[in-house]
């Protein structure tokens, strides 16, 4: 049942606001995708463009091989999770899963059977004559998803559903609808705007921006080769900094940062941009007091503003000269150094990515 | 020092209490006692009034005139009303508080020339009925004064502004999210009303209306005005009553009736609600 969505040079403005200049977009079959954005990047709106509530100005959404661009929601039998669950508060639990199958005129015994499967999918049988107001918040989620995927959706839609969560709960969560999904082998969009959450989530992962996709890829692919500094600082923390080019050989760039450091760097992906920088993960970086000789391709002299210790890590801020303190991050049984130690911050041309500057 | 700060709301309360209640003692105390006629009251305990009302078709009539009226008032407050309230809470532009001011605005302005609009609007040579004989829906001029319709009518242009003021604070607290749900897994717009909307108003939509009327029960100007001497509700029989038959006893009997049988009926809908609500047929 489960089908594959394309979305084809779509566009949306609301009134003069640019929501989604145009975007394009594949999801295959089964596949657990992320839109990852920061607010207003258009990551909603896609999925409600998806889901039939808006329509776009352009463009084409396929859903297996049906166009659907102007079938009306009820029509487009796609199931979806709210960020706040939407249960239906004068219904029970029952009737709340049972609603998609009903709504599609199912046979009554059939829906009180498949209620029962759902509960036991989503790990919480037995709470059928139970009202919404009287579960938890992680339970309603659980309710929330067994009603979305009641009726064999051939999309699963998914706004930032973990978003009203504490922490703990988001994580066990988490790894709970990633579970159903896979259980159930269903295509999953799921909007976030939680760069931890779409890593340990998905498939792949789009990566919007201003109401454009920036880069679509694995996990892996995003964190390790971004295509932009936005990408870059969107996932995960980097420190950049602005650089010059001064020649390249070998895929290994020369570049000077900070006006009279020069340093090696490899390009890893395309860069058209005509200005640079140098992004470097904080765990790819060294530090070293002041003057001691080690094996990295590059050093930079800086003083330690700070450090920060947060259990599993050890954060150490450096003034390297640049606008922002270079993050430097440590393990914690590390000595601490202190504040205003001169030190060096090192590391090997191949941590560092080459990126287009905004 | 502690202040005992609600000794200072008892003089307000006494006064308070006095005019209202025992304003209305001495009114309805005379209901109990013989009408002499010409503003006189006997000074013997009777219950010769109430047997006179309950036994009289005519004052019978009107209760049920009244109490029928004010039904299909409320009931066309509500059919009225709801969608326009309902378009109001989920607009998004600034429109909607432009609106809601202008419905809060006109509710203002004082009922007699609301009715004076309405008989305008309403006469042989007026707007409504030059267009509708024009169209050929009707062959001859509709008419709302002197008849029970427009009466309905009438009392209804009263309450519309509340209906809608109330019913749209209603709606607002239903999350637009449901309507999604609702709709994504499978539900038409007929559908997301009958099982989500109407469900979830119901609570509100049931004080709305006893509310509405509870208002056209003691309504006295759209009444009498749109009545035109020709249809009597009790609160337009009691005018009469006091002020040209000057029978006080009477009028307080009338007046008496009509403040049980409108709490009688607030109460018998409240519990039926709750009847209601006990086998789950309806929502909280």
């Amino acid at each position: 049942m489960s089908q594959r969505v394309a979305l084809r040079n779509v566009t949306k403005r609301f009134g003069s606001v640019v929501a989604l200049k145009t975007i394009s977009l594949d999801i295959e079959e089964g596949e657990f995708i992320t839109l990852l954005g920061p607010s207003g990047c258009g990551k909603t709106t896609t999925l409600r463009l998806i889901a039939g509530f808006n329509d776009p100005d352009q463009g084409q959404i396929l859903l297996g091989d049906q166009d659907i661009t102007n079938l009306p929601p009820q029509k487009r039998e796609i199931g979806m999770v709210f960020q706040d669950y939407a249960l239906f508060p004068h219904l029970t639990i029952k009737e709340n899963i049972a609603f998609p199958l009903r709504e599609r005129r199912t046979p009554k015994e059939k829906i009180n059977d498949r209620v029962v499967e759902l509960l036991e999918l989503v790990r919480l049988p037995g709470v059928e004559e139970r009202y919404p107001s009287e579960l938890s918040g992680g339970q309603a989620q659980r309710i929330s998803v067994a009603r979305a995927v009641a009726y064999p959706p051939r999309v699963l839609l998914m706004d930032e559903p973990l978003g009203a969560l504490d922490l703990k709960l988001r994580e066990a969560m988490q790894l709970e609808l990633r579970r159903i999904q896979q259980e159930l082998q269903i295509t999953t969009v799921f909007v976030t705007h939680d760069q931890t959450e779409a890593m340990n989530m998905s498939d792949r992962i789009a990566v919007m921006r201003n109401g454009e996709i920036e880069q679509v890829g694995t996990a892996r692919d995003i964190y390790n080769f971004p295509q932009s500094s936005f990408v870059a600082d969107f996932v995960g923390r980097i420190n950049l900094l602005d650089a010059e080019l001064l020649g390249e050989s070998e895929g290994i760039a020369e570049l000077r940062i900070l006006n009279d450091v020069n340093i090696r760097a490899k390009i890893a992906t395309e860069v058209q941009s005509k200005s640079l920088c140098v992004g470097i993960r904080p765990e790819k970086l060294a530090i070293g007091r002041s003057g001691h000789k080690d094996r990295y391709d590059n050093q930079i002299p800086g003083k330690v503003i700070s450090s920060t210790f947060s259990g599993n890590l050890l954060d150490i801020f450096v003034d390297v000269g640049a606008d922002k303190p270079f993050l430097v991050e440590q393990r914690p049984d590390q000595v601490p150094l202190e504040i205003n130690t001169p030190v060096d911050v090192c590391w090997n041309a191949q941590d560092a990515l080459v990126l287009s500057a905004e | 020092m502690w202040v005992r700060w609600w000794i200072l709301l008892i003089p307000p309360l006494i006064v308070g209490f006095t005019l209202v209640a025992a304003s209305q003692f001495v009114f309805l105390r005379a209901s109990f006692f013989e009408d002499l006629g010409l503003g006189r009251v006997g000074d013997e305990l009777v219950i010769g009034n109430y047997v006179q009302f309950l036994t009289d078709g005519f004052y019978l009539k009107i209760l049920w005139v009244t109490v029928k009226t004010s039904a299909l008032a409320a009931l066309s407050t509500l059919i009225l009303g709801f969608p326009v309230a309902y378009l109001i809470a989920r607009m998004r532009s600034s429109w909607s508080m432009i609106l809601l001011a202008g419905i809060v605005v006109s509710t203002f302005i004082t009922i007699v020339i609301k009715v004076y609009g309405l008989i305008v609007i309403f006469s042989a040579n007026g707007l409504f009925n030059q267009t509708m004989l024009a169209i050929g829906l009707f062959d001859k001029p509709f008419s709302v004064f002197g008849n029970e319709t427009g009466v309905v009518i009438g009392l209804m242009h009263f309450t519309l502004g509340f209906g809608v003021l109330l019913l749209y604070s209603i709606i607002q607290t239903i999350p637009k999210s449901l309507e999604s749900a609702a709709q994504i897994h499978g539900a038409n717009r007929w559908r997301v009303y009958y099982r989500i909307i109407f469900p979830l108003s119901l609570p509100g939509v049931t004080a709305m209306l006893l509310m509405v009327f509870n208002m056209c029960m003691g309504a006295f100007t759209s009444a009498a005005l749109l009545g035109g001497g020709r249809v009597f509700t009790l609160p337009v029989m009691i005018q009469r009553i006091v002020m040209m038959d000057i029978k006080y006893s009477m009028g307080a009997t009338i007046a008496a009736v009509l403040l049980v049988s409108v709490i009688v009926i607030n109460l018998l809908s409240i519990y039926l609600l709750r009847r209601l609500r006990a086998a789950h047929l309806v929502v909280v």
